[in-house]
């Protein structure tokens, strides 16, 4: 959702198939470098050629922000799966298309949402403020 | 009373040291060398107080000497202060008993949850507890049960299910399941930084004594998730998620805004770091898909 959102909002053309690792261009300025190094973080291969190409692209201040990005979504992940939230009001509506382009009803956190609702209002602005 | 005199030896974790007599140093910030081969630190007196534990006087708590914790110099590249800050933040929390747990117990959290790796399919774990024991046996700091739900929380998230989260927090309580998580959720994100930026995770502090403060909120209200949210908690459930232990929700939150949107959360452009927004959320993206996670 904040991906598509944010790419509109720089008239960027984003392919949200990319999150799964399908091999579509992201759309995104250096998508190509960021999703290799975000996999390679993940599974613990192939990581110093994906930050040394990372770094290359962004410059280190960009590599720490990618890599503080995968670190605070390992938590956030756990926190979610964990405690079993459903996703926000509006967001059910809002992310019906790429949820379902994206088969993302198969990861079991689905079963703690209602995605039968319909309508809804916008996301709540401030999530972590 | 006995008490004794507070020492750190730099670049170690820092350890009681009763010397003969009351040593009195105050004022004095750095000490003469009193092991060969050592350099002390003074970090001032303590009494030894009935039931265990130290009083300091003057201070309302021991003081916590960041010292060489998450030193800048021990990253490979720089990294913000204030996510540095917001690491030691995290490591004093830990230190400390909160609303359902002693220190001691989750510092062994955080022990299982770093030797802890995903089962092979076929071991996977029952999503049953029946066969787990809420007894801590002799010599050992966490249940049976506790080490499971660990486990799960820290390496099988996304095959938790409310089935087994309620028959857990049946035995365990909301908030002591709600502090669990926390306690994973605030160390996965700094344990996997400092492995991504090229130096080991940080040692563990020494834990302080005393009981859970029995802190939880009051009232709340249910969002639907596994354990019920502070009511009038601002944000979305992510953020609300574990605020029926409050401070551990706000450890957590803090290191969240500190590593990922500060204050910026609402704006669609950033334009004032290294990656903009949507190169942040592509990166936020593949690693929730490469967890599976829904939300």
């Amino acid at each position: 959702m904040l991906l598509r959102a944010s790419s509109e909002e720089l008239r960027d053309d984003v392919d949200t198939a990319a999150v799964l690792g399908s091999a579509v261009e992201s759309g995104v300025s250096a998508g190509d470098v960021l999703e290799v190094y975000a996999s390679a973080a993940h599974r613990g291969e192939g990581l110093s050629a994906a930050t040394a190409a990372l770094r290359e692209a962004v410059g280190d201040a960009g590599w720490v922000e990618a890599a503080m990005t995968v670190a605070v979504f390992n938590g956030l992940v756990r926190t979610a799966d964990a405690s079993g939230i459903p996703l926000d009001e509006g967001v059910v509506s809002a992310t019906e298309g790429d949820r379902n382009a994206l088969g993302l009803a198969e990861f079991g956190g689905a079963a703690n949402s209602d995605l039968s609702i319909a309508g809804g209002r916008s996301p709540h602005p401030n999530l972590f403020n | 009373m006995e008490g004794g005199h507070r020492w750190r030896r730099l670049g170690q974790r820092p350890r009681a040291v009763l010397l003969p007599g009351r040593q009195r140093l105050l004022g004095r910030p750095r000490a003469e060398p009193i092991a060969s081969g050592g350099d002390w630190r003074s970090l001032g007196d303590f009494d030894q107080v009935a039931g265990g534990g130290q009083r300091w006087p003057g201070l309302a708590k021991p003081p916590y000497d960041r010292g060489m914790r998450f030193a800048r110099d021990s990253f490979i590249v720089g990294v913000p202060e204030h996510q540095l800050a917001t690491f030691d933040a995290a490591w004093q929390w830990l230190s400390e008993p909160s609303g359902a747990w002693t220190a001691d117990e989750k510092l062994a959290m955080v022990d299982v949850a770093r030797n802890a790796s995903p089962r092979l399919l076929h071991d996977r774990r029952p999503a049953t507890i029946d066969h787990l024991s809420s007894e801590v046996e002799i010599g050992r700091k966490l249940s049976p049960l506790v080490v499971d739900t660990v486990e799960r929380v820290a390496v099988e998230a996304g095959a938790i299910c409310r089935e087994w989260a309620s028959a857990v927090i049946d035995v365990l309580g909301d908030t002591a399941y709600a502090e669990l998580v926390a306690v994973i959720a605030t160390v996965t994100p700094i344990d996997r930084a400092c492995e991504l930026l090229g130096r080991p995770v940080e040692p563990l502090p020494d834990p302080l004594a005393g009981l859970p403060t029995g802190e939880r909120a009051d009232p709340t209200v249910d969002i639907g998730a596994y354990v019920p949210a502070a009511q009038g908690f601002a944000g979305p459930n992510v953020a609300k998620s574990l605020s029926v232990a409050p401070t551990a929700n706000l450890v957590r939150l803090g290191v969240v805004r500190a590593l990922y949107s500060g204050t910026r959360f609402g704006e669609l452009r950033w334009d004032d770091g290294a990656l903009n927004r949507p190169q942040v959320e592509l990166v936020a993206a593949r690693t929730s898909a490469l967890n599976e996670c829904f939300y």
